[in-house]
């Protein structure tokens, strides 16, 4: 991994040359998004939605990030916006603990910051724009899995990197739900792959074997969906594959049958509800507890206690639907 | 009158190539080598024939080394000219001394000590049946010259197939010199080969470098051994602060008047002393 | 070529391999079976073709860290020649011919730019990872057409096709170290690369090809890597350098060079999975995997210290 690291840290540098110069001397406000990394399809779509919402708000949108998700550059790229007088930051967080401070230096900047996608909650952030709840999306994948394989199934568990808190805070609620509601359900300690599909692909492998009354794997991590499809198509086994996959990188696995569903939300919207969220807080308008979002077909609520603004009920994409969708 | 000068450098010139008869092999003509601001070798006039061994001898730092390698091609001269077997040559590398008959044996260099007696002796001359232009060796072949290469030498080498790391500083010699005369060399060139042998093995040594020049081939030897050098030597250079400061024949000095050149005590060792 | 110690190691090697597939068997029922074991050696075939070069690399005294990378470019290239309907041999042949030229491209700055290998291919990895970057555009290459995983998995006389080129290819390694000019020479500039040119040998001209064919290797595992997994991800090959590197010094091939041992890559490998699928089947979560593999490297080296301290103390 040190080896990816410097490799990163040279492609950091030749990236942040080629960052726009000022942004300052424009009339227009100007809301950026800090992905976890760039070039995955999901934070592309989700760069989409934020320059359709910047073209129908009337905002100039900025998007940048690390080439792997690597907090110390992230946190680099962000103290850049922030000098560079951008009005409002919006990161998905990699490391939680790092913010709380360039959230009170962004404010002495006049710049505001805020989370969406993924959250620092005790960063003093005005708002955290989520996709679903944690504990929506792990309840969500269970019950979908369990009414598809029974409540007897035994189920295996493929995650990223042993540290995201995101990952491992759906991986709690999952476990949550199979005590309270399926007690016949066998949910497998996670096994992490890292970043690389080739070793989620082992693993799954690796899984299939040592468990031969396996019915279902789930990939946590995106990273990993294709490698655990590839090892139950490869092992000819019953085995539903499912997890939090995007339609494009799961669209094979769910027409070939490995794959039965998959839950992830729309990150479109979430790129599209992140800048708009970014110009109520440059406007100084705020948010009430419901809130009409253009595009958006149902009300947008806001919960004050937690400063979390929710795109809404997670969605499943299964082989019917998955053609309607591009990330 | 005025061209009596000419005349007299004429005849010592005419003298001088009497006495270096044009069938020398090497002749080596104001040579000089600089290393940036250092200068290791100037002007060096030596000629080296077949047939006979040459004993280069200096203080370290004189310059023998640098000249060796000259002829070898690891080193390209600053200056001066180089005729071998007649030629004129400005070799770009070892191999292209190894082509023109120039073999060279390094002091502690001369092998590849994780590799066999035969790799070392045919590095780079393996002989080979190439199938389809790829160089297969040809082991069969190679084993059987090793072996009359050996024999020849005299030399004791019980498993051919040890590395040379595992042999002794005369065995180690001993392939050396076989991957020499392997060459077909010509000019046999060794830097310091008795420095690390016990007493026996340096006899050994010694007779083989006498063998190799009755061969009728040429052999220049490094050494710091005064003794083994009246031994074995025809003819003695020595060097000083990057000059040749004398030439003598074995008849014609002693072990005292070399210890005085090399030591710098002898008056002719002043003229490399001047800046 | 292989002295003493190196034998003395295979067999360490191969030993320690029977006791862990014993030990395994024993504690897990899914360990012993023979789908296991063909899938044990399935995940070996990258990092089999990738450490063989890597051997060569480092029996010249050199490395190419960049293999990862090289790897991934070549996988991308094969993916996008599946996609686009060439001949199965054509684009079987896409990723090694790409790999030989980027290997060259590592040679010809270690070797003309005069750059510590570690530090010049530390650079190249970043840069054709970019190059990834650049061509993936953000997406990743998934859901590829099965083809070459026929090829790949297709057994003949219960052997599957994929491990035969695997040994094909050691096989023709072997042949050309023992039997050709090229092991000889390669060992000398190993061992020490001014007394090789010294002695006459084409010193750059073998470095050079060395990187290329370590490239063409890299070529041969992105094939691989395509047949297996049949996607591409931003991420891919990012740890097998490491990987590499590791069951070529388990295997005995010394990071300095001069000495070489093909059947020590290959048990090293061998031995690296089976770990990483037991570690797995017993219930042993997969974080602790690296550090068992950590480990057993340190002890491997640390022996090999101790064992070289008491060989030199008794000479
Ligand atoms: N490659 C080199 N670069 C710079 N200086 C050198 C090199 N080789 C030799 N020298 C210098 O040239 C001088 C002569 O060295 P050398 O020929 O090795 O002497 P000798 O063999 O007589 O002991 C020494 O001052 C030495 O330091
Ligand atoms: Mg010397």
């Amino acid at each position: 991994m040190t080896i990816a690291r410097l490799a990163s840290c040279l492609s950091i540098a030749a990236l942040s040359a080629a960052l726009p110069l000022s942004v300052a001397a424009q009339d227009t406000p100007s809301v950026a998004f800090v992905p976890q990394l760039i070039g995955i399809p999901y934070f592309n779509a989700m760069e989409n939605g934020g320059n359709a919402a910047a073209e129908d708000l009337g905002m100039q949108f900025i998007y940048q990030g690390p080439v792997d998700a690597n907090p110390l550059d992230q946190l680099q790229i962000v103290e850049s916006l922030i000098s560079r007088g951008v009005d409002a930051i919006a990161v998905s967080v990699l490391d939680a603990s790092a913010i709380a401070p360039l959230v009170d230096s962004a404010a002495s900047q006049d710049a505001i910051l805020f989370t969406s996608d993924s959250d620092a909650a005790d960063s003093g952030r005005p708002v955290y724009v989520a996709q679903a709840t944690d504990e929506g999306l792990g309840f969500k994948l269970i019950d979908e899995l369990v009414a598809r394989v029974g409540d007897d199934a035994t189920i295996g568990i493929v995650s990223g990197e042993a540290t995201a808190s995101n990952l491992n805070a759906w991986i709690g609620f999952m476990r949550d739900r199979v005590a309270a509601e399926y007690p016949g359900v066998t949910l497998l300690d996670p096994e992490f792959a890292g970043g690389t599909a080739e070793r989620a692909a082992q693993l799954s492998t690796d899984l299939i074997a040592a468990h031969p009354d396996l019915d279902a794997i789930i990939a946590v991590a995106s990273s990993t969906c294709p490698g655990v499809a590839q090892a139950i198509e490869t092992s000819g086994k019953e085995i539903m594959g499912t997890g939090y996959c995007s339609p494009n990188t799961a669209r094979a696995y769910l027409k070939s049958g490995a794959f039965g569903f998959t839950v992830l939300w729309d990150p479109y919207q979430l790129g599209y509800l992140t800048v708009w969220a970014g110009k109520q807080l440059i406007d100084g308008a705020g948010f009430a507890a419901e809130n009409e979002v253009p595009t958006f077909d149902a009300p947008v609520t806001f919960d004050a206690e937690t400063g979390i603004l929710l795109l809404g009920e997670p969605f499943v994409f299964t082989a019917e639907n998955v053609d309607d969708f591009d990330f | 009158m005025a061209q009596l000068p000419a005349l007299v450098d004429g005849v010592e010139r005419l003298t001088d190539m009497m006495q270096a008869p044009p069938d020398a092999f090497v002749q080596a003509r104001g040579i000089g080598k600089r290393f940036g601001a250092l200068t290791a070798l100037r002007d060096v006039d030596i000629d080296i024939r077949a047939g006979e061994v040459l004993a280069l001898l200096g203080d370290n730092g004189a310059g023998k080394t640098t000249f060796v390698k000259v002829l070898a091609g690891a080193h390209v001269p600053s200056d001066g000219t180089l005729r071998i077997g007649g030629d004129t040559v400005r070799f770009a590398s070892p191999r292209d001394a190894a082509d023109h008959g120039v073999a060279t044996i390094y002091q502690e260099l001369a092998l590849s000590e994780n590799l066999k007696v035969a790799e070392n002796i045919f590095l780079g001359h393996e002989l080979v049946r190439p199938v389809l232009g790829v160089p297969f060796l040809d082991r069969a072949a190679m084993r059987a010259r090793v072996r009359v290469l050996l024999g020849e030498l005299d030399a004791h080498i019980p498993d051919i197939e040890a590395p040379v790391g595992s042999l002794s500083g005369g065995q180690r010699q001993a392939v050396a010199i076989a991957r020499a005369l392997n060459l077909d060399a010509r000019l046999i060139i060794m830097d310091e080969p008795t420095a690390a042998l016990a007493v026996a093995e340096t006899r050994k040594v010694l007779n083989l470098t006498r063998r190799l020049a009755e061969s009728g081939r040429a052999v220049v030897i490094v050494s710091h051994n005064i003794a083994d050098v009246f031994e074995v030597a025809d003819r003695m250079i020595v060097f000083r602060r990057g000059r040749k400061i004398a030439e003598r024949k074995r008849a014609e000095t002693d072990p005292d008047e070399i210890v005085a050149l090399i030591t710098g005590a002898h008056p002719d060792a002043r003229v490399a002393d001047q800046p | 070529m292989d002295d003493q110690s190196g034998v003395g190691r295979d067999l360490t090697l191969a030993a320690a391999c029977v006791a862990a597939v014993f030990l395994f068997a024993l504690l897990s029922p899914a360990f012993g079976t023979a789908g296991n074991a063909a899938t044990v050696l399935r995940n070996g075939y990258e990092l089999w073709l990738i450490a063989l070069g890597m051997t060569l690399l480092m029996a010249m005294g050199a490395i190419d860290v960049s293999v990862g990378a090289v790897m991934g470019v070549t996988a991308i290239l094969t993916g996008q020649a599946l996609l686009a309907d060439l001949p199965l041999g054509v684009v079987m042949l896409v990723g090694p011919a790409a790999g030989a030229m980027l290997g060259l491209c590592a040679g010809a700055v270690v070797v003309w730019g005069r750059i510590p290998a570690i530090v010049a291919t530390l650079g190249l990895f970043g840069v054709f990872r970019m190059l990834i970057f650049l061509v993936l555009g953000g997406q990743w290459l998934s859901g590829l057409p099965a083809d070459l995983t026929r090829v790949v998995d297709w057994r003949a006389a219960g052997v599957p096709a994929g491990l035969l080129i695997v040994a094909l290819a050691y096989g023709a390694a072997w042949v050309f170290l023992r039997r050709t000019t090229y092991g000889p020479h390669l060992l000398a500039i190993g061992f020490d690369e001014d007394r090789a040119r010294l002695m006459g040998l084409a010193v750059t001209r073998v470095r050079l090809a060395t990187f290329a064919a370590s490239g063409a290797l890299c070529g041969l595992a992105g094939v691989f890597y395509i047949a297996i997994y049949r996607n591409v991800s931003m991420t891919i090959g990012a740890d097998i350098a490491l990987e590499a590197v590791a069951a070529v010094i388990l295997g005995g091939t010394p990071i300095f060079g001069g000495r070489i041992s093909l059947v020590g890559t290959v048990l090293g490998v061998l031995l690296l999975r089976i770990l990483q699928n037991g570690l797995l089947l017993i219930g042993v979560p997969s974080l602790w995997q690296t550090v068992v593999t950590g480990a057993l490297l340190l002890g491997v080296l640390s022996a090999e210290v101790v064992l070289r301290r008491a060989r030199t103390g008794a000479a």
